[in-house]
This record gives C-alpha cells, sequence and structure tokens, in this order.
C-alpha cells in the first residue's frame, strides 16, 4: 500500500460542500413531486380550552382549497408516546400555538388563505404559565432527562457549607431560549398505496420511521424516510408534528403534500429550552478549595408532558467537594412543551455553575483558572469511577497561555478604552462522550471501489464527511476510493444526530464493518475482491454492552475579553477563544466549524437571546428573527478554537468524544464573567440587556 | 398574471403568477430554482438574496409583479455549468458550508460585497 496518508486528521473539505454552494443540495421540500399539495397549519388561540366549534365552510369555498382538518375529521392516530404528535385528534387546546387545524390546497398561497379563514370556537380557562422559584406546582420528578437522577446527596451538604468559611449563594436565571434552525421544519409526504415515503427534515430517520409506524398503525419497513440533508437542527429536529401534519393531510386528501412551518410557527411548536431558576451554594477554605456544593434547578414543562431539563447534571462530574448536593424541581404549566437545545441541561447549568465559581474566586481573592485547578478531582466525585481521559486542567493552562491571561489584574472595572470598560472572563465546560447502538454495511467492489452505508443524519455538522474519513482509514484505501451513503431507512440502522453521539456511535459501527470487510478480503478471499464483491453488514450492540465503567466526558476551557460602553451599556466581545479536549478530531475544517458556532451560540445566549413571555396573552411577544435576535456575523470580532491531541483508548474505534455542543457549554459564564471583570457588575439573569447594565451605573 | 422576467441568463415567461406572492415563490416553486432558501419571510437572514437587476435583494420581500421585465440572477447563476464561483469554492475550501441552508443567500451577498470592494 506504500505511504498512505491517515485521512482522519485531515482538514477535508466536506462533501456536500459544492452542491449546498451552487444551490444544488435538495432540501426536503425541494425535490420535484407530481400533483403535490401544500398544507398550512391552524394555531389555537387561546391557552387554555377545548375546541366547542370548527367552522371550515369560507375556508372550503376558496379556490384551490382540497381540505380542511381538525380533531373531527382527521384520519385516527396511534399515540406514539410523545403527546405533541398526537395532532388533531383532541378538542382539547393545552396552548396557546397548539395546532389544531390543518389547510390543505392545491397551492401554498391558497393553503395559506384558507387556514385564515378556519374558525375556531373554544370553551376557555384560566391559564398558568409563569414559572417562578415558588410555584405552588413544583415538584420533584422521578427522573431528569434523558435518565438520570433527579436528586443526588454526597456526604452532608448541609453540615459542610454550615462549616465553610468562605460561602458563595446567588441564584441566576436564563430566559427561555429557541433553537432556530435556519431551515424550518419540512416534510414533503407521498402516500403509495400503504407505503408512505417521506422526505423529512429532522435528526433521526429511524426514529421518524418508527414514530410515524406506530401512529399510522404500519410495519415500519413499509415507511421510507429520506434526510439527504437539513438545515441544521440543534436539538428541535428530534420528531415533531410537521411530518404527521403533512402525513395525515396526504392521506386525507390522497396526493403527496408538502409542509414546510414558517419560522413564526416554529417558534410555537417545535420546542425550546426551558427558563430555569437555578441557586447555587459553594462552600471553600479562604483558598477556594471546595468542601460545600449545591445546586439547586427548577424548569417548566408542559400539561401535554413531563420534559425534565438535566440542568444540574452540569457539576457533579466536574469539580471537587467532598459534601455535594444537586436537586431538580419541575413546574408544569399551560406552556407549550420545551424540548432539546444544544447542550441540554449542560448548557443553562453551566451558566450558573461557571459564574458561581467566578464569584468564589473574587471572594477569595483567587485567580479563576488557579480556582478551578485547585478543585480538580481524581475521579468522579459522584460516581467514583476513574476518567477515561480528563484534561480540563491542560485545557485551562493551553488556553490561559494562548489567550494571554498571565499577569491579569482582578481589580473588577479598572481598565478603560474611551468609554468602554474592558474585562476579561473564563469559564470551565464539560459535555458526557456516549457512544449509542448503531449498524453499517459495507460493500467491496472488484473495481477496488467501496461502498458505505448507514442510516446516520448530516444535519450540517459535516458527519457524512467524517465518516467517510473514518471509513478510508479503516478500509486502508484513499478516501477518494470510498463512497458514503447516508440519511435514509432504506439504510443499515443508526441512532439519532443528538447528544453529541453521532461521530462516536456510527464511527463505531462504520470502523467495524470496514475492518470485517478487510477480514473478508484478506482471510476469505485471499487479499483480492472476487468478481461477485464482498459484502459485510455489522451492528455495534455488543461492543457497547461490553464497554468498562468510565466516566467519560469532554472537557474545554473558555475565555473572554468584552468591551462594555459605560454610556449605552452596550457589550462588544472583542475575542472569544476556547481550547477543548474531545478525543480524536476526525475532520480540523468542519470540527472548528463546529466548535466556533457552539462558542457563537452561547456568545448569542449570554447577549441576545431571550423568549420573551406574555403572561395574559399566553404566548411568546417575539416570535420571529427581527424580534428574537440571534447573532450574527456583526457580532463576532475574534474567535478561536484549539483542541488538545487526545488519545482515549476507553471511547470507541474513532477516538471521539463528540464536539457538537461543548462549544456553547460554558460560553455564557465566560462572557459575564468578563462583563463583571469590566464593570463590577454581576449579571445572574440572562441575557446582559443593557438595563442590566446600566441599572447599576453609579 | 404573466410574468415575463430573465433567470440566470434565460428569458422566462412564468403563468398564473398571483401578484401579491413573492419573487422568492416564483423562483423557488414555479422556476425549479429552490436554491434560495426561505428561512425568515421578514428580510431579516438574507437566505433568499439574489441579484435584482444587479441589486442583491431579499427574494423574500420583492413582490412577484416588481420583477417584470427585469434581470434576476439566483446562487444558481453565478457559475456556468458545473463551475464554481472562486466564492463558492472559497465557501467550501474555508469550511464556511455547513448545514448549506443560508449558505447561498450569503454566497450571494459575498459576490455582492466584493464586487462593490473591487469598484
Amino acid at each position: 500500500m506504500g505511504t498512505l496518508t491517515r485521512a482522519v486528521g485531515q482538514a477535508h473539505a466536506r462533501l456536500d460542500g459544492p452542491d449546498k454552494v451552487r444551490g444544488a443540495a435538495r432540501y426536503s421540500v425541494e425535490y420535484p413531486v407530481e400533483n403535490v399539495a401544500y398544507a398550512w397549519p391552524v394555531p389555537s388561540t387561546v391557552v387554555k380550552g377545548r375546541i366547542t366549534r370548527v367552522d371550515t365552510r369560507a375556508a372550503l369555498a376558496e379556490p384551490g382549497v382540497l381540505a380542511v382538518l381538525s380533531y373531527e375529521n382527521a384520519p385516527r392516530l396511534t399515540p406514539a408516546g410523545d403527546p405533541e404528535l398526537f395532532v388533531l385528534q383532541e378538542p382539547a387546546v393545552a396552548y396557546r400555538g397548539q395546532i389544531v387545524a390543518l389547510a390543505v390546497a392545491g397551492s401554498l398561497e391558497a393553503a395559506r388563505e384558507a387556514a385564515g379563514l378556519v374558525r375556531l370556537e373554544y370553551d376557555t380557562w384560566p391559564h398558568d404559565t409563569v414559572l417562578t422559584e415558588n410555584h405552588p406546582g413544583l415538584y420533584q420528578p422521578s427522573h431528569v432527562n434523558p435518565s438520570l437522577p433527579t436528586d443526588t446527596e454526597i456526604g452532608n451538604f448541609d453540615a459542610g457549607y454550615a462549616a465553610a468559611p468562605v460561602r458563595v449563594d446567588a441564584t441566576y436565571r436564563t430566559p427561555a431560549e429557541h433553537n432556530n434552525p435556519m431551515e424550518p421544519h419540512a416534510s414533503t409526504v407521498q402516500w403509495q398505496g400503504d407505503r408512505l415515503v417521506v422526505h423529512d427534515a429532522n435528526q433521526g430517520p429511524g426514529q421518524v420511521q418508527a414514530g410515524l409506524a406506530t401512529l399510522f398503525g404500519l410495519p415500519p419497513e413499509r415507511v421510507r424516510v429520506i434526510t439527504e440533508h437539513v438545515g441544521g437542527g440543534f436539538g428541535c429536529k428530534t420528531m415533531r408534528c410537521c411530518v404527521v401534519l403533512a402525513a395525515l393531510a396526504a392521506r386525507h386528501v390522497d396526493r403527496p403534500v408538502r409542509l414546510a412551518l414558517t419560522r413564526q410557527q416554529m417558534f410555537g411548536v417545535v420546542g425550546y429550552r426551558t427558563p430555569t431558576i437555578q441557586r447555587i451554594r459553594l462552600g471553600a477554605d479562604p483558598t477556594g478549595r471546595l468542601t460545600a456544593s449545591c445546586h439547586d434547578a427548577i424548569s417548566q414543562s408542559s400539561m401535554l408532558k413531563e420534559f425534565a431539563e438535566q440542568t444540574a447534571v452540569y457539576g457533579r462530574p466536574l469539580y471537587a467537594a467532598p459534601h455535594r448536593r444537586t436537586t431538580h424541581r419541575l413546574a408544569r404549566l399551560d406552556v407549550p412543551s420545551p424540548a432539546w437545545m444544544r447542550a441540554p441541561g449542560q448548557c443553562p447549568g453551566s451558566f450558573a455553575v461557571e459564574s458561581a465559581m467566578d464569584e468564589l474566586a473574587v471572594t477569595c481573592g483567587v485567580d479563576p483558572v488557579e480556582l478551578r485547578i485547585r478543585n480538580e478531582p481524581a475521579t468522579d466525585p459522584e460516581e467514583g469511577t476513574p476518567y477515561s481521559s480528563r484534561n480540563l486542567v491542560a485545557c485551562l493552562r493551553e488556553g490561559a497561555h494562548r489567550f494571554g491571561w498571565a499577569d491579569r489584574d482582578r481589580t473588577p472595572a479598572v481598565r478603560r478604552a474611551g468609554r468602554c470598560l474592558l474585562g476579561t472572563g473564563v469559564a470551565g465546560s464539560i459535555y458526557p462522550a456516549r457512544s449509542l447502538v448503531s449498524s453499517a454495511s459495507a460493500y467491496a467492489g472488484p473495481d477496488g471501489a467501496f461502498l458505505v452505508q448507514i442510516n446516520a443524519v448530516d444535519i450540517g455538522t459535516g458527519a457524512r464527511t467524517a465518516l467517510w474519513q473514518i471509513a478510508a482509514d479503516e478500509l486502508g484505501v484513499p478516501p477518494d476510493r470510498v463512497m458514503i451513503r447516508v440519511g435514509d431507512t432504506g439504510l443499515p440502522e443508526a441512532s439519532l444526530a443528538g447528544g453529541s453521539t453521532g461521530t462516536a456511535s456510527w464511527g463505531w459501527a462504520v470502523a467495524k464493518v470496514c475492518r470485517e470487510i478487510r477480514v473478508q478480503i484478506d482471510d476469505v478471499h485471499g487479499g483480492s475482491v472476487p468478481a461477485g464483491g464482498v459484502h459485510a453488514q455489522v451492528d455495534t450492540t455488543a461492543d457497547i454492552q461490553a464497554q468498562q465503567t468510565f466516566s467519560r466526558y469532554a472537557f474545554g476551557a473558555q475565555f473572554a475579553e468584552v468591551r462594555v460602553d459605560v454610556d449605552t451599556g452596550e457589550v462588544r466581545v472583542d475575542r472569544l477563544l476556547g481550547v477543548f479536549a474531545a478525543g480524536r478530531i476526525v475532520n480540523a475544517l468542519t470540527a472548528r466549524s463546529q466548535l466556533i458556532g457552539g462558542m457563537t451560540m452561547g456568545m448569542s445566549m449570554a447577549l441576545l437571546e431571550e423568549g420573551l413571555w406574555d403572561p395574559r396573552s399566553g404566548d411568546w411577544a417575539n416570535h420571529d428573527l427581527a424580534t428574537y435576535h440571534v447573532a450574527g456575523c456583526a457580532d463576532i470580532e475574534q474567535i478561536e478554537a484549539y483542541w488538545l491531541d487526545e488519545d482515549d483508548p476507553h471511547l470507541n474505534p474513532a477516538g471521539v468524544k463528540g464536539i457538537g455542543e461543548i462549544g456553547i457549554v460554558g460560553t455564557a459564564a465566560a462572557i459575564t464573567n468578563a462583563v463583571y471583570h469590566a464593570t463590577g457588575v454581576r449579571v445572574r439573569d440572562l441575557p446582559v440587556r443593557l438595563d442590566r447594565l446600566l441599572g447599576h451605573r453609579a | 398574471m404573466r410574468l415575463t422576467c430573465t433567470v440566470n441568463g434565460e428569458p422566462r415567461e412564468v403563468d398564473d403568477v398571483w401578484p401579491g406572492e413573492s419573487l422568492l415563490y416564483v423562483l423557488r416553486e414555479r422556476c425549479g430554482l429552490p436554491g434560495a432558501k426561505n428561512a425568515c419571510e421578514q428580510g431579516e437572514c438574507g437566505s433568499c438574496t439574489v441579484y435584482l437587476d444587479g441589486v442583491a435583494v431579499c427574494a423574500c420581500l420583492v413582490a412577484a409583479g416588481q420583477a417584470e421585465g427585469r434581470v434576476v440572477v439566483t446562487v444558481e447563476g453565478l457559475a456556468p455549468g458545473g463551475e464554481l464561483d472562486p466564492v463558492q469554492r472559497a465557501f467550501v475550501q474555508a469550511g464556511a458550508v455547513q448545514c448549506g441552508f443560508c449558505t447561498p443567500g450569503l454566497i450571494v451577498a459575498v459576490h455582492d460585497l466584493l464586487a462593490h470592494v473591487h469598484s
């Protein structure tokens, strides 16, 4: 084979890049379909109630309108676990914006017009939509997401905290935040006899296949979900009602149906990050060594379902303290169901914990990098297990070096440039490194080409390209001899894109099947591929069950430099720098994009993003990109992401930990810590709005 | 109504256009050019950016009738055949493409920006 350069570790441009820059990549409502009809949802205009009358006469009188679906006439579904998917089945309304009817027409404009003409009457009841720390409905859920203990206690927190010479007790709040992937949820659905063919924007074609099969009472093999390109997800493109509505409409009108949500509709029905109220108590000795820590987290869910954000999970494996407690309480309100959003739990949790660590550093007069190093545990402080690898300290040191942290004057509000106060801040970062069961197939052709297939999904992460690189290395051939196919339930079943598990899980199956192909070629066929080719398929169930017990996490350190205008309160982030230890980095180009994308989203969370709730109308007051601000290019000055070479043998064959989420973890705290350093004002409620700074002006 | 305009160098006659619909809708649903994307429908995100008589516009904010008799260039028309414009190539090489949904609009916007810088 000579000297073959390994593909893994190279900065390969993504395989789908040329199609995407030409506008030739097809998203879910862009496939040409004959005789397609269009559906337009009708949201409820009441918060809590029951539909008493559905008047579709005006809507049906519009030219081109085919049908109006509601609970009265929609095809019947079988519940599939998530009540948000059980659409148009019942007259009950659980939140404002819930889809209560669906107009279907031969053109998009006719469907939209008809949707506006549907008249609904309701009985309504008083609603309760505001989360507070003393809400009478707060309760202890049986577990928090995904299936973690609700509360934990090691040692005796109360005694440890009472005895601590230095204490921090602060409450932090994060608002509701909306995922806002660039592509709204979109589906094209065709019934072909009793088979369902779906082009859908999602993070798990297999999940959508299983969900539709249950809802419509079909064997899964009669549902095919194709997800070639997805315009982002950030958690909100796990299965949602959009595809179910399209399938109901297509069955009802007996035509293919397209449904793309508008940006405005997304705010109501695709989930959001719950607001959180988090109390942190830290007890320490005068040098900043933690003796006690407690994280009490409060969040909300809807009346439809329990979604328990795992906010206080963040600190469980992170910093050492002999006495420690975490708790979660949840209130069920008359609100839309919250759902997964990039680094669920870890992201809001890190804001509170990493802010409190900064407050402790200030109280103790200890450098905040050094404070974190002093609280480095030898083993997982709650599980007692060893880490497969833990390089938080290395990230902090490397970051401090690159950022120029040495000799930082800790005094707040003393650096000034013109109208601006300047400051710097730091935060730690941790995210679980998990692998899920997946399967993959590979085919070696007699012409020397290889085809690797797996129902993974590339939601923009670069997964397709990373898996192609892993396959090439495992096959021991140049990547241009390998073709990879993803995003189709006709391919071997694989886990969904979530929790930063994709490359670890799919890469495991891909590596395994490629090794199997090599064994077959070498051992069975004497080193050459026979005329009929060689085929193999594997899954990783046994491999994942056989994993040894370790605490597996990626780590990072985030540094920020800010400039605060003393007259306007405007905060500009002059520099963001992150250093990450996340196992092996498969593709330097796509990895950098993932990390700086996460950091940018964290900056957006710190300064801009806030779902504003109107308690009277029980609705989001801001529900578009003009009023819900998301960071754009002009908000970013200098942004840098680095990673440490990390060779962790306890992960998976590709040696990866996942990088989709860690970039957003800790970022907001690094920025608010820098804002404190700049101004002396500690902002504990996100985002850092102008009024939250100017209110403290001397 | 009938809309007559030039799209990516080709004369087009598009029938049954509703006067209230957007140029973006005409391009995506009637001309078979889904490159420009609908992501916010209010001119905030720029995913639908195209050239209209050489000016970069958000196609979601342009009424179809405003394109009558004018020249439209979309991301599909920036480079001939299977070639890539230097801006398109640079996006791929720099890793400035991820999910790709806003990419067509960003490419037209950057193409326009650079044209102004050179002049």
